[in-house]
């Protein structure tokens, strides 16, 4: 089942949120929503439409992109990512 | 011999042709047939080898449902230590070793002028970005999950569409819209199949008028397995706001949907899967999905085609 998502933040390197990343998934367990999140003031992204398993994602920030990987084993699966400032 | 080939060319033909909506635009630059490669404008980058059911069918539309933006209850449960994210020197690629899209540099010609991006405000306050295109001067065709999204409260709130962005540059301007459109397969079922939609941009906001539009077809899966399919759209890892192209042949194709490997980004979802015949661009598919193993679109089947139609009057 699809039902699945990544509720995530992105913070700086001094854990404060940021704003106007675009997150979105390059890999996982299966097929994936094309679309992309783009951090609010809080930093929060929502990324939905997944089944379980892991996947990587991808944040771009200005002219640096950064990877994380996770693990979906929970309908919302909760991250938090920490870039550093370009 | 030769008898016998042509009246096999000529019975795929007839399988082939099965329903074809026109397009309107014209083409800057003189177009020839070589496949059905796109001609880039020229200062973009050539790299060496360019080379249902009724009931999931329903219609559905809605004014975007209005409300706050609510902070996410989960903000005050993140661990302290936060995981660091890798820095990447290149951007990821999906499919295969290399980044085959090529920059579509300027945007203005057609048909690079009719496709969108969007920025998408769900019901939550979340921002999102996606593709569009334009089937008519007030309709733009898009994914189902870039007008409906499951996770945060349904139907966006509006969307706004930018017709050929390039950077800081918006040509035609912008509209925002909060009149949508999609099907119960999408809404109710959340079938992936039917993931498709569209904006219906207000009547004072005739953009469409102004960059031309795709046509669309519904064509056998013959037909597809032997064209180059191209697709265009505004990913996110390029910060969604310029113009990206690729185009391949499919690895295959299913009843609902266009598997291929041209190489796409978060951002891209429902960007124009079309084929080109002559200076007439058709699509046949709505850019849904990634996949390590082959990206894909739902495709434009009977049912979506007339569903397609009914939209294109909407905004005619």
């Amino acid at each position: 089942m699809q039902n699945h998502k990544i509720q995530g933040i992105v913070v700086n390197s001094f854990g404060q949120p940021v704003q106007g990343a675009v997150v979105y998934i390059v890999d996982g367990p299966g097929s994936f929503p094309d679309i992309a999140a783009v951090t609010s003031e809080d930093g929060s992204f929502h990324l939905g439409g997944l089944s379980k398993g892991a996947y990587q994602l991808q944040i771009t920030l200005s002219d640096s992109t950064f990877t994380y990987d996770c693990m979906v084993d929970d309908p919302t699966e909760i991250v938090k990512i920490a870039v550093q400032d370009p | 011999m030769a008898t016998k080939n042509q009246s096999e060319m000529e019975e795929v033909f007839s399988e082939d042709l099965l329903e074809v909506e026109s397009f309107a635009g014209t083409s800057v630059e003189p177009v020839e047939e070589q496949d059905t490669l796109e001609r880039l404008p020229a200062s973009s980058f050539y790299p060496q080898l360019i080379l249902g059911d009724s009931a999931a069918a329903q219609d559905v539309g809605s004014e975007a449902a209005q409300g706050e933006f609510l902070r996410d209850a989960y903000f005050g449960s993140y661990d302290d230590a936060a995981p660091r994210a890798k820095s990447t020197a290149s951007p990821e690629v999906i499919i295969g070793p290399t980044d085959d899209r090529i920059r579509i540099n300027p945007t203005t010609s057609y048909p690079w002028r009719a496709i969108c991006a969007l920025r998408i405000r769900a019901a939550s306050g979340a921002t999102y970005i996606g593709t569009g295109w334009f089937i008519s001067p007030r309709t733009v065709m898009t994914a189902g999950h870039c007008v409906f999204l499951h996770n945060e409260g349904g139907w966006a709130r509006s969307i706004e569409v930018i017709p050929a962005l390039n950077g800081t540059l918006r040509p035609y301007g912008s509209c925002a819209s909060s009149t949508f459109r999609s099907v119960s397969g999408w809404t109710s079922s959340r079938n992936r199949n039917f993931d498709y939609g569209c904006i219906i941009l207000p009547s004072s906001c005739r953009l469409g008028a102004r960059t031309g539009w795709f046509g669309f077809a519904n064509r056998s899966d013959s037909f597809l397995r032997s064209r180059t399919l191209n697709l265009s759209g505004y990913p996110g890892d390029k910060g969604g706001n310029t113009q990206w192209y690729h185009a391949q042949r499919p690895k295959s194709v299913t009843p609902r949907t266009i598997v291929y490997d041209i190489d796409t980004m978060g951002g891209q979802s429902g960007s124009p899967v079309w084929y080109l015949e002559g200076s007439n661009r058709y699509a046949v598919g709505i850019h849904t999905n990634g996949h390590s193993s082959g990206n894909s679109a739902t495709r434009i089947a009977s049912d979506v085609f007339t569903m397609m139609q009914s939209w294109k009057a909407l905004g005619a």
